[in-house]
């Protein structure tokens, strides 16, 4: 599906090929290594297949600003996706977006809120809703769906923005250990306990190519691995007494680290980062007829794109942005930012480490991006 | 291939060979100003970045967060791209990475980076013991260029570390080679277009005319001499193509005025051939021979025309005895005479003129001819007589349109002429003689030429018998009668005998 991917398929079917020539590597078998030749052919057709039909069901960039009186009282239905600790804090903050969208639009925008990642997945394929703001593992796992699945032929899923919070449209995740633990550096923590998020990018998938990147077998080193349902609970259990500690090392969305206050960081030692995650998409959902955008759902799209890229620069809009979303505002989404995500999906995405704790923890603070979001999200 | 094609073509190359050759060393020298404009300017964004690195680190509390994002949103927005950069690092004193552009980076030593390019003075002033232009080193490895900067980072000196891809340098490379190809390109097309319009004005041109010149010159234009001018090599050859023209031309011309000279020496002489192969040597007179044709020729003429035509014959009475008692030459001077008088009968443009016998103005006489249209008086006009020696002392006269009537009258004035004084007058009274004479006309004494000679023959033959010095015409029918009968029923006309 991606280039890796392409590439991949190119490179094995050269290989193949030059085995199939030389007869290197043992006797010749020339019905096995065409019979090879052709499957892999056949997949990588499938694989460009696939990737084509990604390319023309998903689409991102910054679309024509619609003229308002052709966008005056059509409804848009936008889904957000669970973001914060309390259902309060979300309606409000889900409120207040949707308000400053129908006053800048005309658009009558009717929030609604998910209560998991299954939620939001059924209700974006299903065209329950006209646009959504989604996780960046939610998006790219939506991508994926919406390029496979035949009954989403006519619909095209288009990127519109990409979220941007502490001044970046990316963030990391922290492997952390208590100061006063066995864990000097990333390689100390090699099979002692350690604590994952429960289907997190910061908190769990990308530690893995992180441990893989520094050289160091994933499956040897989480061997020990505790999963936990949100990146609090991770933190918390880092900051317990030595004695009541069950984890050595742990994952955490950065931002909780950073923003702690300074006696609690003192007591935290940083032994790596996660690679850079693209932060939260969000997304409209347009029916094609006759092969071509719905236009009239493309210009309410075209409209919520504008109307969330100025919540940014509205320095009032900017502060409830941050205070209940935890964001600055939004840049134009490019669909290849996710290729990151993808790549290391494609990787470890099947890996499965840890056992599940006994105990669920609160939510973490906001973001969509942020550790609440990722908690309850779905493999 | 013509050379005025040639020439701008070999032009071409070889402009665009010295371009190409000038191409590379402008190539060679792009590519190092490209390379001293890129490692400036890295170094420049290293010093920046270090400045900006060093006032988050040396705050209190140092902000990490604040450098990574620096770092993420450089790799973020594409900042670095534009500027080449693959990553920025910020190492510690031991080594170890505090801010990456690739997070993962983090805690690990940047192996990339040299021993000897990392500063650890506590509280040493930034910058310290770095080279003249604030750098800790600067290399290349690969198509990399790494350069660091010593940066003071919270209380204790660090290094701030960049790796640019030369990619970017590449494709500036790439592009100046290009623009220096394609102005090369055009340059050389430009010079070779300006060039092939001045060789096309100086050479090309100067040679076709040349060219067409010695063209016209081979065709047998003699008199065609080439415009071109010059003191170069081309002008010189025109020069001599003018002088080889010109004495080609003065040969010629020598040539036409030989061949001239030639061609009417060659037309007198047969002129002279034909008179002698048509005269009779001694008297002037049209030769028998001659005399056959322009008679047979007259009487198909006379016939056409349904005009007649006489004949008379003439022969000196007594030419042997004259010969006896004078001599041959005598004779022969007496034919000669009487010959002269008959023939300034006969002007420019009768038949004996046209034969070449025109009549030297030497001659001392002639017989006196009738007023021209006095045919009021009987005279014929006979000046388009023909006259000839038949042979010996005979003589023959054909008065074309001229009946019998007249031909009498003109035989008898010639008679009377050649009986009145001497026909040499050097010869005083011996040179007095007669002649006798015969007069037969076309068609009634014959319609051919051998019916009227023997007609006039016959009354010739007549006068003869009848006494000499007369003129006797020619019974008009029949033409076959015998000479004694002939003679016996021929007219004389006056005289005596």
């Amino acid at each position: 599906m991606t280039a890796d991917a392409r590439a991949s398929c190119r490179s094995a079917l050269r290989f193949a090929g030059r085995r199939a020539g030389t007869g290197e590597g043992g006797p010749r078998r020339p019905g096995v290594v065409l019979a090879a030749v052709c499957g892999l052919a056949a997949a990588c057709a499938a694989t460009e297949r696939v990737e084509k039909r990604a390319e023309e069901t998903v689409v991102s960039g910054l679309l024509p600003a619609p003229d308002p009186r052709e966008v005056a009282g059509q409804p848009l239905r936008l889904l957000f996706v669970p973001f914060a600790a309390s259902r309060e804090t979300e309606r409000a903050a889900a409120a207040a977006v949707a308000s400053y969208v129908e006053a800048r639009t005309g658009l009558a925008v009717e929030p609604i809120l998910a209560a998991d990642y299954r939620e939001v997945t059924r209700r974006v394929v299903d065209g329950e809703v006209d646009a959504a703001f989604l996780a960046p593992l939610l998006y790219v796992e939506l991508t994926e769906r919406f390029a496979r699945d035949p009954a989403l032929r006519n619909v095209r899923l288009r990127l519109l923005l990409a979220a941007v919070a502490g001044g970046s449209p990316s963030y990391v995740g922290y492997i952390l250990a208590p100061v006063d633990g066995p864990v000097r550096e990333l390689r100390d923590a090699a099979g002692l306990p350690f604590g994952l998020v429960e289907g997190s990018t910061s908190g769990y998938l990308y530690p893995i190519d992180l441990v893989d990147f520094r050289g160091l077998d994933p499956a040897e080193f989480f061997r020990e691995g505790r999963i936990y349902r949100t990146h609090a609970e991770v933190l918390t259990e880092l900051l317990r007494p030595a004695g009541e500690r069950r984890v050595a090392a742990g994952a955490v969305y950065h931002h909780l680290v950073d923003t702690l206050a300074p006696e609690a960081r003192s007591r935290l030692r940083l032994l790596a980062k996660t690679a850079r995650i693209p932060r939260d998409a969000v997304v409209a959902r347009i029916p094609r007829v006759g092969g071509r955008e719905d236009p009239e759902r493309l210009r309410a799209a075209a409209a919520l794109q504008h109307a969330l890229l100025a919540a940014g620069d509205d320095p009032a809009m900017a502060a409830r942005l941050r205070e209940g979303i935890g964001y600055d505002g939004w840049i134009v989404g490019d669909d290849r930012r996710y290729d990151a995500i993808r790549r290391v999906r494609q990787r470890f995405g099947h890996y499965r480490f840890g056992v599940p704790t006994a105990g669920r923890g609160e939510a973490e603070e906001g973001g969509f991006g942020g550790a609440a979001t990722e908690a309850p999200g779905v493999r | 291939m013509r050379l005025s094609i040639k020439i701008p073509v070999l032009i071409f190359l070889g402009c665009l060979a010295a371009g190409g050759l000038g191409s590379v060393f402008l190539a060679a020298g792009l590519a190092s100003e490209v390379r001293r404009s890129f490692e400036n300017r890295s170094a420049g964004l290293v010093r920046s970045l270090g400045a900006m690195g060093a006032s988050l680190l040396s705050a209190r509390p140092p902000d990490h967060a604040a450098l990574q994002k620096a770092l993420d949103n450089l790799e973020e927005f594409g900042h670095g791209k534009g500027h080449g950069i693959e990553w920025v690092a910020f190492v510690d004193c031991a080594g170890q990475v505090q801010a990456h552009t690739d997070p993962r980076r983090f805690a690990t030593r940047l192996h990339e980076l040299p021993a000897e390019w990392m500063r650890c003075e506590r509280g040493g002033p930034e910058g310290a013991g770095a080279r003249e232009d604030g750098l800790a080193g600067m290399r290349y490895s690969g198509n990399r260029l790494l350069v660091a900067a010593p940066v003071r980072l919270e209380t204790r000196s660090g290094t701030i570390a960049a790796s640019f891809r030369l990619d970017e340098v590449g494709m500036h490379e790439a592009a100046g080679r290009r623009r220096v190809f394609f102005f090369t390109a055009g340059f050389a097309a430009v010079l070779a277009a300006l060039l092939s319009l001045l060789l096309r004005s100086v050479v090309a041109r100067r040679l076709r005319r040349l060219t067409e010149d010695t063209e016209a010159l081979r065709r047998g234009e003699l008199d065609r001499r080439s415009g071109v001018r010059g003191d170069d090599e081309i002008g010189r050859l025109a020069s001599a193509f003018n002088a080889m023209a010109d004495r080609l031309s003065r040969h010629a011309q020598h040539l036409e005025r030989e061949v001239q000279i030639r061609t009417r020496e060659l037309e007198s002489a047969n002129r002279e051939l034909q008179r002698l192969a048509t005269t009779d040597p001694l008297t002037g007179l049209l030769n028998r021979r001659r005399m056959n044709e322009v008679l047979e020729q007259a009487i198909e003429h006379h016939r056409r025309k349904r005009r007649p035509l006489s004949l008379v014959m003439i022969d000196l009475d007594h030419f042997k005895r004259f010969n006896d008692a004078h001599g041959h030459l005598a004779g022969d001077q007496l034919l000669r005479v009487l010959g002269l008088r008959l023939r300034t009968r006969s002007r420019a443009g009768d038949a004996a003129a046209r034969l070449g016998t025109e009549p030297p103005a030497s001659w001392s006489g002639s017989f006196p001819r009738g007023p021209a249209g006095s045919s009021a008086e009987g005279v014929v006009e006979d000046r388009d007589a023909a006259a000839a020696r038949y042979g010996g002392e005979e003589f023959v006269l054909i008065l074309p349109e001229t009946s019998k009537a007249d031909a009498l009258r003109v035989a008898e004035r010639v008679r009377a002429a050649v009986a009145a004084a001497p026909l040499v007058e050097a010869m005083g009274e011996a040179g007095r003689v007669t002649l006798s004479a015969g007069v037969a006309t076309f068609p009634e004494d014959g319609d051919d030429p051998d019916a009227l000679l023997r007609a006039a023959d016959d009354a010739l033959y007549a006068a003869k018998h009848a006494g000499r010095n007369r003129v006797v015409g020619a019974p008009a029918v029949p033409s076959s009668s015998a000479r004694p009968s002939a003679a016996s029923a021929g007219t004389p006309v006056g005289g005596r005998t």
